[in-house]
């Protein structure tokens, strides 16, 4: 089945490297990217993805801030990727998270998560 | 033209040809630099005039002065404050994650990842620091976040 997906990042270098690594992955579409929460979640609805990966830390809204306002999209799967420490992003949330928190090392364990997803 | 270098920094002999090799791929042989302790790195970042650093790539283990006071030592400098750096670090520790990123790192690389993953990887950080020209942009929270 074909995935699409929604890219969040304020950091063109790092919206860049996603495109290029989700690049010739047959059913995965990259839809739409945004440099701020307040702006994807305007188009997510039109957009309707299977994934949203969004930075945690951004301009305005946190990454953690926009998965919470996802949770009324119970079939968008969101993935929050952050230098940050999970537990410490775990810690900032009371609510059960219904999104995954990932480390931003761009590392093949990261992207199989995000791959396996699609699946 | 001073041509913009791209400066590796690591102290493996393995790693730095694993590097070189991601590079040479993607034609980016003519441009290396490699240096091989925190010393060297910063006295050829701060002081050598002819060179321009146009990304740093960056191991944290290293001799002499490690990775991340190399990072910061760079990040206060008028000469390289905006110089893109990737660290590549092969840590399991979250926390350098995290004091990489607030120390300025624009990206963070963890290995070991297949080598066509870290070809792909590097070669595409490389193209876009060197082909886009682009400015790392400042953040207020932490000194300087890509």
């Amino acid at each position: 089945m074909h995935k699409r997906i929604v890219i969040i990042d304020d950091d063109a270098a790092h919206r860049f490297l996603y495109k290029h690594r989700f690049k010739g992955i047959s059913d995965v579409e990259i839809i739409g990217e945004f440099e701020s929460a307040e702006e994807a979640l305007s188009h997510i609805p039109s957009l309707n993805p299977h994934l949203v990966i969004t930075d945690y830390t951004l301009p305005g809204m946190s990454g953690i801030e926009l998965a919470e306002k996802l949770h009324r999209y119970p079939d968008v799967k969101v993935f929050v990727v952050s230098g940050h420490e999970p537990d410490f992003l775990k810690s900032l949330t009371e609510a059960p998270p219904n999104y995954t928190i990932l480390p931003k090392d761009w590392s093949k364990a990261v992207f199989d998560r995000i791959l396996n997803a699609c699946n | 033209m001073n041509k913009k270098r791209i400066i590796v920094v690591e102290d493996s002999e393995d790693d730095a040809e694993f590097t070189k090799l991601a590079l040479m791929k993607n034609n980016f042989l003519n441009n290396i630099v490699v240096t091989t302790d925190g010393a060297q790195a910063l006295e050829l970042l701060l002081d050598e005039a002819e060179i321009t650093p146009g990304l740093v790539l960056l191991d944290l283990n290293l001799p002499k002065i490690n990775g991340l006071d190399v990072l910061r030592r760079v990040r206060e400098h008028e000469k390289t404050k905006l110089v893109p750096i990737v660290v590549l670090s092969s840590s399991k520790e979250e926390k350098d994650l995290r004091n990489c990123y607030e120390a300025g790192a624009n990206s963070y690389v963890r290995k070991p990842i297949d080598f066509h993953d870290y070809m792909t990887v590097v070669g595409e950080i490389a193209h876009y620091w060197l082909k886009t020209n682009e400015v790392p942009i400042m953040r207020k929270n932490m000194q300087l976040v890509m």
